[in-house]
């Protein structure tokens, strides 16, 4: 007996329609199925395209009966609606490009993903223009957490995040600039990647900050994590700054053991404002990592308390610079908080913002020396669970902080050196809430760094808990 | 006395920056911590180092 295939990850969907056990039309039919039960509820997909994934399984199934399948074939993923789909409107969480045309054409990572067999189910709801990390989107709509629905999703890939829990696609793409994969991965209960700037191309997605900006997958494990990047990464001649450095097989290269494996904590980090319950859950999983063969030492980096202030001084004139000649005159419909945030990206002076590079290039040389003795950082993805819906302040340590400033914390210093990052699901507080760990790796290092996080969940299981229904 | 409200409002004022006058008070409150982050890259001793260049440096040190 075959599982429900909604319930199941990336790669074993792809052993079962690899050996025939399911058919990728199945496979489709049964995520369509439950989003059309639950879709409305969850509220994670922007536009379904059912038809078209339908006859992309129609296609994968051919495929697979030649034995040329793609490596992704029949498996159903959904996009953050800041990416091109083919046929399908871009609203980046906005109401002002709701009314855009139809994309003509695919982002370079939504084509690679067709290449490689996926089925593309739709795209994903996000917080307006991917500006903040709460995935709070009072326009079109917050997605729900399907841990606790009365709980931010995280973002800004809230729908991603939402779609991948409450089981309505298999894999998804976010984007990421200060931590818009791995906040709601965090916050979801989930495994998300972000990969090295530039290891996946950006072309046909929705720019917010150049310097920072990645695009990555939110998926139920370290392994699916693997499968996906390989579709994804890769050179790219419409973009830039696309590596141009051959991409490893990483889901073949998972299997290595922990033992001498050196993982670095930052002690700034450590002893700094963490949710307590967080903070433990975090502490377990590292010591788990020590009980199956790591070695754990304490890494420095002092100039990591200025990280958020550069985050804040590149991100807020580069988010202005990118949307506001894109929006054009649809700038007057665009919601108010993100209307307020780019009217302060003015308060940033050129001074400021190259003061922002210099942090940003002392931050990763320390980083690099860290990553010199160590061969992974590990550390909390968000400080806090998630935080209520309406929630503007969160109490972290002896204090309350703005919700906006604690999300992004401890994920922006790995947008500001463009260095990978995994977080992966570590337990949860009284609460019910999921708790993250953030693992770190070297420059294009990601085969060593989901190495590290698949033996993680070799040793654990929250990787595999389910939502309640 | 100048007060933080009217500190802010004279920088928006100085960047050409407009926020409407009815959620001032709300926005100087939540962009504070912004600001006086802002404030201390002045602060910042980098050493004369370069500004980050993320595309040429992570591909320099590449470790895959």
């Amino acid at each position: 007996v075959t599982a429900d295939p909604t319930t199941l990850s990336v790669a074993a969907l792809g052993r079962a329609l690899r050996t025939r056990a399911l058919g990728a039309v199945e496979v489709a039919d049964a995520f369509l199925a439950r989003l059309a039960a639950r879709g409305e509820r969850v509220h994670a997909f922007a536009t379904v395209t059912g038809d078209e994934a339908l006859s992309a399984a129609r296609a994968a199934d051919a495929a697979l009966a030649r034995g040329d399948g793609g490596p992704l074939a029949g498996v159903p993923i959904a996009v953050k609606d800041n990416c091109a789909v083919r046929g399908v409107v871009r609203t980046n969480g906005s109401p002002a490009c709701a009314g855009d045309p139809r994309a003509v054409a695919d982002a370079t990572v939504v084509a690679r993903l067709r290449a490689a067999g996926a089925v593309i189910l739709g795209t994903t709801h996000l917080q307006e223009l991917a500006l903040s990390p709460t995935g709070v989107n009072p326009a079109l709509g917050t997605p729900a957490n399907p841990w606790a629905s009365d709980r931010m999703p995280g973002g800004s890939s809230s729908g991603s995040a939402a779609a991948v829990g409450a089981g309505l696609a298999a894999a998804a793409i976010g984007t990421d600039t200060g931590g818009s994969v791995r906040i709601p991965t965090s916050l979801c209960g989930l495994t998300g990647l972000k990969p090295t700037y530039g290891r996946v191309s950006r072309a046909g997605v929705t720019p917010l900050a150049w310097t920072l900006d990645h695009v990555g997958p939110i998926v139920r494990s370290a392994e699916d994590a693997a499968l996906v990047l390989e579709a994804i990464a890769g050179d790219d001649p419409d973009d830039p700054t696309a590596a141009r450095l051959p991409v490893p097989r990483y889901a073949a290269d998972l299997e290595r053991s922990l033992r001498g494996v050196c993982v670095g904590v930052l002690a700034d980090v450590r002893r700094g404002r963490v949710d307590p319950e967080v903070g433990r859950l975090v502490e377990e999983a590292i010591a788990a990592l020590g009980r199956a063969g790591a070695v754990v030492t304490e890494v420095a980096a002092p100039t990591l308390p200025h990280a958020m202030h550069a985050l804040g001084a590149v991100f807020l004139p580069e988010a202005d610079a990118a949307l506001r000649p894109l929006l054009g005159e649809r700038f007057d419909r665009v919601g108010v908080e993100a209307q307020i945030l780019l009217e302060l990206a003015k308060l940033v002076s050129a001074r400021q913002y190259l003061a922002a590079g210099q942090v940003r290039a002392r931050l990763y040389d320390e980083l690099r020396a860290a990553l010199a003795t160590a061969d992974v950082l590990a550390l909390p993805t968000t400080p806090v669970p998630a935080p209520a819906v309406e929630a503007q302040v969160v109490r972290v340590g002896d204090g309350e902080e703005s919700v906006v400033q604690v999300l992004a914390s401890l994920t922006g210093p790995f947008n500001l050196t463009g260095l990978p990052a995994l977080a992966l699901p570590c337990g949860f507080t009284a609460a019910g809430l999921p708790a993250s760990l953030q693992l770190v790796g070297r420059p294009f290092g990601e085969a060593a760094l989901l190495a590290v996080g698949h033996a993680y969940q070799r040793e654990t299981d929250w990787h595999t808990r389910r939502p309640p229904e | 006395v100048t007060t933080n409200l009217e500190r802010f409002r004279e920088r928006l004022a100085a960047a050409g920056a407009l926020i409407p006058e009815a959620i001032l008070p709300l926005v100087a409150v939540m962009a504070g911590p912004m600001l006086a982050g802002l404030d201390a890259l002045a602060d910042f001793d980098a050493h004369g180092v370069e500004p980050f260049r993320p595309a040429e440096r992570l591909m320099r040190d590449a470790q895959p």
